[in-house]
């Protein structure tokens, strides 16, 4: 059956699973609608409508974080691609599957200086620093094959965004429209010898310290049993949170942001960090003081030497890995070792609580009435705010992907459209979105999409008056605050303006009436809390 | 100038230099990477704006720079700050806006590293130098008195577009040890005196001219309008170009290259001077390019343009001003040219031949629009944005000056409307602007509407409503194709103003639409006024 190049990509990309794009249809882009809605595909892609191409990577990014699958967004050229650049960004730093789709103007015009429609010098060029693969279809036939690589990229390498531009001219080509996907290469498994080696040096240890990021994230049964039976203390990054459970005795969680964890992963004799970069959004310290022998096991060969340098680089997929090493520390006896690691743990744990400043102590306050009024599965879509950064070690998970914060790229506005992508990833499992108000405004308007798709969604705004973090960061270098102090809406009429629900709670009850009622609305829920309010103490 | 710079930091230093080449604002959201460019800030008299998203940061400034020709200048983070702004400086690339952004890197030490970072790319130059003259990474503070000025020669010296300047955390706070000193501007060219002659003699003897103007030929809006008289030409303009000459003035044939009887006159002519102009797509309206068979003679200070479109005849590469000033003094020595009909009678002959509505609901656009015209003083500065109500208006908002109508043509984003208006009303100060938008373009950055109460912004801000992507909608139907996701749930556009602390109006008629529109003029504050293509005044 012949059709045009567009609706046989969209046909393709349902062969690879995709079920949901989000994105903005442009004139650039009807072709590609034609795959959504037309003939045999009809209902197989669903479309999602964002307000700016921002939301609909941000949204896309939501669906990666909520599943590990590909998140995919479909946009015009030129400036649907600058707009979604940020959430490209995202994914790229915290390594996360994203495809976007983009048109691109008619390929005889490209570099041309023209002055076409949405014309740039390259488009291709503003999205490689942001991609694993950028590339432009130059005819229909390019297209099979460079989603191919998409996805083998996707199944087989550390997760990053593909973006593939379609011109105009090649999305309007009349293709034969029997493209099949290919078989998906896996992720590669390390050599032999690697892991023995591994397993001996966690015997050997006294205090050894596993350190754990969203690499690991498939690898959740096997290193529980890795934990239980090399008595180590592990310590996870904000990806990492609750690849093991953020409350086993052994687990700091999301927490080398403090000093009192660092101080303890200074004294290991053995590291073993696996899917983590040890990046510096995750400690905000220049060079954590590791001075153990240093074991890194990573998807990615990049990160074996990098910063910090591996005694032991192994290179591989952390689900099978973390199974075959439990195996080979089966024979251990770690008692004595566990032992201390949970008394360590434990002490750790205590002294994080009594060194809390004010307003730390406030967000604690906060998260531990929330954490008791969600259920356990629910997922925090977060943003960059400071809310978020107490809640990387003062909020338990039990599962991974339930704690979204943009630790890399800690761009602001992600948590509301990332949460949007989560909850139609998910429509059964409750997702709230925790934002600051300078966050929240960076897109505010996808609020509108989340009514319109009808979704419950609490959305608690933790209000403070602006850019919080950077009125602190001037402070700290006498600089005179300037422009982080800004005017708010009220965010409650904003709220019901955009068809939402909207309250602002004036005691612990009742943000636990609003919470319950917000996880059964079937719109979107605003809940202001203001970091002043006295019910916070 | 004195200024001791020897204790401060390049940031500091910075500042001082920009005040020395007049800049007096700077939009941006400060970050923790770019705290150091606001060292000492207050003291330094430039007014600061926040918008509520980088992307509205870099449409301050390019609406700053619209309103005052001056460059536009706004501070963004590294990273996630200039992947925000990216589509406005596209489109400050796509319309030549002089703009200049200052953004930070991680520390020299760090960069490419791919240790993970803050805000880690992994080139960002290669991403900001897509939409710009050029992109400039500071090593050595002591590089950037001669990097300024470099920026500013593009500004005055060449087509204006934006320049970045990237500065690592580690050198923005380093000591500065540069002069506090502008240098002098750089000179535009001006015409190759041979060419100026033989151009004056195809004019002279040509039957049939016809002028196309763009926005390059806006420093030479008088002498384009003496040439047109001089040479008894119709003059036809671009998006860019509207109001070079009044657009009511019998020898103004508007923005029409997108109707048949225009572009039939341009086919024919012996001679189309362009001056400025790209002959761009979105200045055709999408409609094919069209030929022209006489001689086509380019006036563009871009080496580039000039040869692109269609084989010129004759070209200066040239400051529009000092050019067209050089072809009028070169036509003294000629009596020239003849013709039968007088081009006044040829523009309303030709101009009775087609609506010039480019929409189906255009003649909707039209009654609200002339309100709009009748009640906004003619040196209103209009923000229009990507919406239909718009591209009517491309046609029938006729400008009587230059430089007063900014719609994105080029780049062709939505969501330009707001974050640009609240730059020109930075800008311009008592003078009036409006901003002119649609509900989807507006949804888009309407998050911006905090910094235009913030700052106290009085102006009327059109929200055109047509529950959604109305144009998109028309392409789909047109191309047999089932309209997905054209048609959006809207917010509650007045409700959404008051939550803002902004005022909001509905008017149902054409006398409550001039009363709002009066009111908002004066207000203490921004105005939404919501139209709704369904409301019945308008059918």
């Amino acid at each position: 059956m012949s059709m045009t190049c567009g609706e046989a990509t969209m046909r393709l990309l349902a062969q690879y699973g995709v079920t949901t794009v989000f994105g903005i249809p442009g004139v650039h882009t009807l072709d590609l609608c034609r795959g959504l809605t037309g003939g045999g595909n009809s209902g197989a892609i669903r479309h999602v409508q964002a307000r700016n191409e921002q939301g609909a990577g941000f949204m896309a990014e939501g669906w990666a974080r909520a599943t590990g699958e590909v998140g995919v967004a479909v946009v015009i050229s030129g400036p649907g691609v600058t707009n979604a650049a940020t959430a490209l960004g995202q994914c790229y730093a915290d390594s996360l599957p994203m495809l976007l789709i983009s048109a691109e103007p008619a390929s005889h015009t490209i570099g041309k200086g023209w002055g076409v429609l949405h014309e740039i010098t390259e488009q291709k060029k503003v999205t490689e620093p942001l991609t694993a693969l950028s590339a432009t279809a130059y005819r229909a036939s390019d297209v099979p094959e460079l989603l191919a690589q998409a996805f083998s990229i996707f199944s087989s390498q550390r997760p990053r965004p593909v973006h593939i531009s379609l011109p105009l001219d090649v999305q309007a080509e009349i293709v034969k429209g029997d493209w099949q996907p290919v078989r998906l290469p896996e992720r590669p498994e390390p050599a032999a010898g690697k892991l023995p080696t591994a397993a001996a040096m966690l015997k050997e240890a006294t205090r050894p310290v596993i350190m754990i990021g969203g690499g690991a994230a498939e690898g959740t049964g096997g290193l529980a049993k890795a934990v239980e039976r090399s008595g180590a203390v592990v310590i996870s990054s904000t990806a990492g949170k609750g690849i093991l459970p953020d409350d086993h005795p052994q687990h700091l969680s999301g927490s080398t942001v403090r000093k009192e964890v660092r101080d303890y992963l200074a004294t290991a004799d053995v590291v073993l960090a696996v899917g983590t970069e040890l990046a510096e959004t995750d400690s905000f310290v220049e060079r954590m003081d590791i001075n153990g022998d240093l074991i890194r096991l990573d998807l990615d060969p990049h990160k074996i030497n990098d910063f910090y340098p591996a005694t032991l680089g192994i290179i591989g997929d952390a689900a099978p890995s973390m199974d075959d090493l439990a195996a080979y520390l089966a024979d251990h006896d770690c008692r004595a070792v566990k032992a201390a690691s949970v008394a360590a743990v434990a002490r750790i744990r205590a002294e994080i609580r009594e060194n809390l400043t004010q307003s730390e102590a406030k967000h604690v306050k906060f998260l531990d009435i929330l954490r008791d009024a969600a259920p356990a599965e629910t997922v925090f879509s977060g943003d960059a705010c400071q809310l978020v950064y107490t809640g990387a070690f003062a909020f338990d998970l039990p599962k991974p992907r339930q704690w979204f914060y943009p630790a890399g790229y800690c761009a602001l506005g992600n948590a509301l459209p990332n949460g949007i992508g989560a909850k139609l990833a998910r429509p059964k499992t409750p997702v709230v979105v925790l934002a600051g108000d300078g966050g929240f405004m960076f897109t505010m308007p996808e609020l509108m999409v989340a009514a319109e798709l009808g979704v419950s969604l609490p959305i608690i705004l933790w209000e403070n008056g602006g850019l919080k973090q950077i009125q602190d960061d001037m402070d700290s270098r006498d600089i005179p605050r300037v422009g982080v102090e800004g005017i708010n809406p009220d965010f409650v009429a904003l709220a019901k303006a955009c068809h939402c629900e909207a309250i602002q709670p004036d005691s612990e009850k009742a943000f636990r009436n609003a919470f319950a009622s917000a996880l059964k609305a079937e719109r979107p829920t605003v809940i202001v809390i203001r970091e002043d309010a006295e019910w916070l103490g | 100038m004195t200024t001791d710079t020897t204790d401060m930091t390049c940031g500091e230093a910075l500042l001082h230099l920009l005040k020395a080449y007049g800049v007096d604002t700077a939009f941006g959201i400060p970050g923790y990477h770019t705290v150091e460019f606001y060292r000492n800030f207050d003291k330094m008299g430039i007014r600061q704006v926040t918008p509520r998203h980088e992307q509205g940061s870099a449409y301050g400034a390019y609406g700053y720079a619209a309103a005052t020709g001056k460059p536009g200048v706004c501070f963004l983070v590294t990273g996630a700050g200039v992947t925000n702004g990216t589509t406005a400086i596209g489109e400050a690339y796509g319309n030549s806006v002089p703009m200049l952004i200052f953004t930070t890197m991680n520390n020299v030490r760090e960069l490419g590293m791919g240790g993970g970072r803050m805000h880690e790319l992994r080139s960002q130059s290669d991403i900001i130098d897509q939409v710009t003259a050029f992109t400039h990474t500071l090593l050595d503070p002591a590089n950037l008195p001669e990097v300024l000025a470099r920026a500013f020669a593009v500004f005055s010296g060449q087509r204006p577009r934006p320049v970045c300047i990237q500065i690592p955390q580690d050198v923005l706070a380093d000591p500065a040890g540069f002069a506090i000193e502008a240098w002098p501007a750089a000179p535009k060219p001006g015409p190759d005196p041979n060419e100026v002659e033989r151009i004056a003699g195809m004019l002279a003897t040509s039957k049939s001219n016809m002028i196309v103007v763009g926005g390059g030929a806006i420093p030479a809006s008088e002498q384009v309008l003496k040439l047109a008289e001089r040479l008894d030409a119709p003059v036809i303009n671009s998006c860019a170009g509207k109001g070079v000459i009044p657009e009511d003035h019998p020898l103004c044939m508007g923005f029409t290259q997108a109707f048949d009887p225009v572009r039939d006159l341009l086919r024919d002519a012996d001679c189309v001077l362009a001056i400025g102009t790209e002959f761009a797509e979105p200045d055709r309206y999408f409609t094919e390019d069209y030929p022209i068979n006489g001689n086509l003679i380019r006036i563009d200070i871009d080496p580039g343009q000039i040869m692109h479109y269609s084989k010129p005849a004759a070209a200066l590469l040239s400051d529009s001003k000092l050019a067209v000033s050089a072809i009028l003094k070169a036509l003294e020595n000629h009596n020239g040219p003849q013709h039968d009909l007088p081009a006044a009678d040829l523009v309303a002959q030709t101009r009775a031949q087609f609506s010039g509505d480019l929409c189906k609901e255009s003649p909707k656009h039209k009654k609200a629009l002339e309100i709009i015209h009748d009640v906004l003083p003619d040196n209103t500065i209009i923000s229009a944005d990507a919406s239909q109500v718009c591209y009517t208006g491309l046609y029938h908002y006729p400008m009587k000056y230059p430089n007063l109508f900014h719609f994105p043509n080029g780049y062709a984003a939505m969501g330009f409307g707001l974050p640009v208006a609240i730059g020109m009303k930075i800008g311009a100060g008592d003078k009036p602007v409006a901003c002119i938008t649609g509900d989807g373009s507006f949804q888009m950055t309407c998050e911006e509407l905090a910094a235009a109460v913030e700052q106290k912004l009085s102006m009327p801000i059109v929200v055109w409503s047509n529950d959604g992507y109305q144009e998109i909608r028309e392409y789909m139907d047109s191309k047999g194709l089932p309209t997905i996701g054209c048609t959006i749930y809207n917010p509650e556009f007045k409700k959404i103003a008051e939550a803002f602390g902004a005022h909001g109006r509905r008017p149902q008629s054409a006398e409550e639409l001039r009363e709002a529109l009066e009111f908002a003029l004066q207000a203490d504050g921004p105005t939404i006024i919501e139209i709704d293509e369904k409301d019945a005044w308008l059918q």
